[in-house]
């Protein structure tokens, strides 16, 4: 097994009576492009806050390449690359102005590097920073982020408020620039199906619970649906894993998370004749991990 | 070095647009200074204007440095990078305490840059609340510009410290205006608390140290001690505020306090101030005299009190008052002298001397009328002497020795003059002596209540006389040869438009209180070899009118009624309270108002305010104390 990179155990986050991160275990395999999933106010900041020591954890234990980032702070910080969720610029500054002022905060530092993925991205050095729009911006700090040569990078949102266009050259930027590299890639989104595009791990968070963590595969796996041939009133309630129940008459849909074959029993059992099993995308497993039983139908 | 170098370039490049308005406003200020009406605002309030222009630049320049990052999202920024609170916060402060320094630097600038426009014509001495300005341009001359940027700095450096370190846990700077103010607000009352049992710190630690009649700016630079404490306690104010925001944004990085906690903030301490005001006991009245006499007509004009007789001389001539039972003094007689204007009266053995103007001479004949009080209730005139038409000015008139003594003005010269007396007890000019020579044109200068004034306490055959550069004694044991024996200047900022003011000057036992224009001190000298005054110490005071000194209680004449000041250790005084003269006494028209006396005869003070005769009891104040 990979060594991870990030391992949180235990953590837990309050804001007054309100938890933040509850109870949170995750461990972020080296090498990993990791998704951070959740719903806005799942948790995710907040815990990736904690991982930057930009936040004291109320309880449990972070440790970001082997350490801890409240006493090992400035160490880290050489060591990883960060953008915030709502990553902001001097605006006064020129791009050139504000790769210069980045890389001067650094004990190592590429410039030249930082340079050629600002004339990659297509940005003028000259222009100021207030004039750049959204995508621009992002562009330019995922070139700011690379400067130090970072082991891990660590995105909160990194696509959030793009259009779909720019979103797409962000992710791919992200593809082709960082994850090329071989480094750790763990970045937080609640866009599942971009995340499907280019994460290799995932977990999904809600309400500062973890309620899944694995390879993109595994968890897209983990939930089934399931078409079965029955007669009225059959009651599937004793079947394991069932989320939810679809349809009525003779043909029902039953979402059943790790379907295997005792499920299939036990709907057999029941008075139901297995007729289908369907994959589901990241998205519709997201939901289902997600939204509240009975909120939503399946 | 090089996190440091870039961290201070982008403070720097941050902050320039602020150091630019401010000395935008002060070239605004240079160029207005042209026009003679602003000059001569300028010339009185500018010590005011700059004390808040420093506060508010300090306010602005502490709100926005970390709490503008925070409302703008750059904090993140920065929190991402390898840098340490410390090189987060510390060129943030350094950089804004910087700027400040520019700021006021400019500010100065405005003043130090045309000196000679602090000494225009149009400066008014005197502002509507009596107080009382020194010659700002001389004071601002010998402080240095140095000097008075570095100690004005001081409280806009605190203000700055304190607003600096409350914008760490705030996400916008107003809020980290707000929540500074509020803490200065809550600071600034306890610190004076804690003054209270330092006072000799005190006025080194004066908020405002600006060119005030108090002269906190002069005590400080010329107190190379209190110059080190004053800048030492900024210091460790500035180092608190830099090490509270480093604690702060170390545990509470991420954190904001919100508007409503503020706003909670401001309500407990709007409540807590209404309900000090509302459970606070009221100041008890204010003690009346223990008895007033108002004469029918015309008014008191001076005071001479000896044995159980007062005598007063009026607008007409003589009155005299029984003052054996003080609650209930009663007139014994009233003489009038016809076409005589009288205003000064001396005592000596049963004679009475009214020092004034016979109508019907040619003008500014001064005489002196004699009475015979042998039987009070019965004064004879004796007759009158016409001392010369040359005093223009008289002040003082008082018994010396054998004789009499006046202090006043002929021609260009301010000074004393004696007077003898004949066999029949007659005044007969004797000597004079010049205390100082006033410059030719002083006419034109300084006309009427502006001109010069000498102020005179004359005992055992020893006259001391204040004047304009100090205070002189004189030997006055031969009338007819009068010696100045020892003079001394004090040394204070007093320039020629001040002098119109006299010298308070009063003594008890071997001690000669003298009072210091500016820096508005009461300085003490031992007398006990009266040809050698030696000082030995100095109060925070300022004497306005008369005083009397009794056992380090300040007793001092004014238009509202006697004010009573305790003396205490390490230079300062404590204001024990006033009693306040009725209404009726406090609104008729005062009559020689800087020249009332003040006489202490058994137990109980006598003066005149308005135009009666006041008798005040010191029990009435003191209530017990010592």
């Amino acid at each position: 097994m990979a060594a991870a990179a990030i391992r949180i155990a235990g953590l837990v986050k309050t804001f007054g009576n309100h938890r933040a991160v509850d109870g949170l275990d995750l461990e972020v395999p080296q090498g990993s492009i990791f998704g951070f999933l959740g719903r806005n106010g799942a948790g995710k900041t907040t815990t990736i806050k904690i991982l930057m020591n930009m936040l004291k954890p109320t309880a449990g234990a972070v440790e970001v390449l082997d350490q801890d980032p409240h006493i090992h702070e400035k160490e880290l910080k050489e060591r990883v690359g960060y953008i915030s969720d709502n990553p902001v610029l001097y605006d006064w500054m020129k791009v050139e102005e504000v790769a210069w002022f980045a890389g001067q905060l650094y004990p190592r530092w590429d410039q030249q590097k930082v340079a050629a993925l600002i004339e990659h991205f297509g940005l003028d050095p000259k222009q100021k920073i207030k004039h750049l729009s959204r995508g621009m911006n992002a562009q330019l700090n995922l070139a700011l982020v690379l400067g130090h040569d970072p082991e891990l990078l660590i995105l909160d949102e990194p696509a959030s408020g793009l259009d779909v266009i720019v979103r797409r050259d962000v992710l791919e930027s992200i593809i082709q620039v960082i994850s090329a590299e071989g480094r750790t890639v763990f970045f937080s989104s609640h866009l599942v199906h971009e995340v499907e595009r280019v994460a290799d791990q995932v977990a999904i968070i809600d309400q500062g619970k973890l309620l899944v963590c694995g390879e993109l595969d595994a968890v897209r796996q983990q939930v089934k649906r399931v078409l079965v041939r029955t007669e009225d009133a059959v009651d599937f309630a004793g079947v394991a894993g069932l989320r939810g129940v679809q349809g009525e008459g003779r043909q029902r849909l039953l979402t059943i998370f790790d379907y295997g074959d005792e499920a299939k029993a036990q709907i057999e059992a029941a008075g139901g004749q297995v007729v289908e099993v369907i994959d589901l995308s990241l998205e519709e497993s997201f939901v289902e991990h997600v939204a509240p039983q009975g909120e939503l139908p399946s | 070095m090089r996190a440091w170098r870039a961290l201070l370039w982008k403070e720097g490049r941050e902050e320039l647009p602020k150091v630019l308005v401010g000395l935008g406003l002060c070239a605004v200020v240079v160029a207005l200074r042209q026009n003679a009406e602003f000059n001569g605002e300028f010339a009185r309030d500018f010590g005011k204007w700059i004390t808040i222009f420093t506060m508010v630049c300090g306010g602005v320049l502490g709100m926005s440095l970390i709490a503008k990052e925070s409302s703008k999202g750059t904090l993140s920024f920065l929190l991402g990078k390898p840098l340490s609170a410390v090189e987060v916060l510390l060129p943030k402060y350094v950089v804004g305490a910087a700027a400040l320094l520019v700021m006021v630097a400019g500010a100065w600038a405005t003043v130090y840059l045309d000196l000679e426009g602090l000494a225009s014509k149009g400066f008014s001495i005197y502002s509507g609340g009596g107080a009382w300005y020194p010659s700002v341009k001389r004071v601002v001359e010998e402080v240095g510009y140095v000097n008075m940027l570095l100690v004005s700095l001081t409280p806009g450096l605190i203000v700055y410290s304190v607003i600096f370190a409350c914008s760490t846990v705030v996400d916008h700077p107003l809020k980290g205006a707000a929540l500074g103010t509020l803490l200065l607000i809550v600071l600034i009352p306890s610190a004076d608390n804690v003054l209270k049992y330092f006072p000799a710190l005190k006025p080194f630690f004066s908020f405002n140290p600006g060119i005030s009649f108090r002269g906190t700016v002069v005590r400080i630079v010329e107190a190379p001690w209190g110059y080190l404490v004053r800048v030492g306690a900024t210091a460790v104010v500035m180092a608190a505020g830099v090490a509270i925001s480093i604690a702060l944004l170390r545990r509470f990085r991420g954190i904001s306090i919100g508007w409503k906690s503020i706003v909670i903030g401001w309500l407990a301490l709007i409540a807590f101030i209404i309900a000090m005001d509302m459970t606070s006991e009221p100041r008890p009245p204010r003690p009346g005299p223990l008895s007033v006499l108002t004469p029918e007509e015309g008014a008191y004009l001076d005071l001479a009190v000896v044995g159980d007789q007062g005598y007063m001389a009026t607008e007409g001539g003589l009155a005299v008052v029984d003052l054996r039972d003080p609650t209930e003094p009663e007139l014994l007689a009233a003489v009038e002298v016809p076409q005589w204007s009288m205003s000064r009266v001396a005592v000596a053995d049963s004679l009475v001397y009214l020092l004034g103007q016979r109508k019907g001479l040619p003008a500014d004949s001064l005489g002196i009328a004699v009475f015979s009080v042998g039987d009070p209730a019965h004064p004879i005139f004796k007759g009158y002497r016409i001392i010369g038409d040359d005093i223009e000015k008289f002040w003082g008139w008082d018994r010396c020795g054998a004789g009499l003594i006046l202090s006043g003005r002929w021609g260009s010269k301010l000074g004393i003059v004696s007077f003898a007396l004949d066999a029949e007890g007659l005044p007969v000019r004797a000597d004079e002596l010049v205390v100082e020579e006033l410059p030719e044109g002083y006419k034109e200068d300084f006309r009427g209540w502006w001109e010069h004034k000498l102020s005179m306490h004359v005992h055992n055959e020893r006259i001391w006389v204040g004047y304009r550069d100090g205070f002189l004694a004189v030997d006055a044991r031969n009338l007819r040869a009068l010696q100045e024996t020892v003079r001394v200047e004090m040394g204070d900022y007093n320039s020629e438009y001040d002098s119109h003011k006299s010298r308070p000057i009063t003594r008890e036992g071997n001690t000669l209180y003298v009072q210091r224009y500016w820096p508005g001190n009461l300085v003490a000298f031992d007398i006990t070899d009266p040809n050698r005054p030696r000082e030995i110490g100095y109060w925070f005071f300022d004497a306005k009118n008369t005083i009397k000194i009794i056992d380090d209680w300040v007793y001092s004449t004014a238009g509202s009624g006697l004010c009573v000041d305790r003396l205490t250790d390490y230079h300062a005084y404590e204001d024990m309270g006033y009693w306040q003269v009725p209404d009726e006494v406090r609104s008729s028209p005062s009559f020689s108002h800087n020249w009332k006396r003040l006489h202490f005869v058994r137990g109980h003070f006598y003066t005149l305010i308005g135009r009666s005769l006041i008798v005040f009891s010191p029990e009435q104040i003191k209530g017990g104390r010592p």
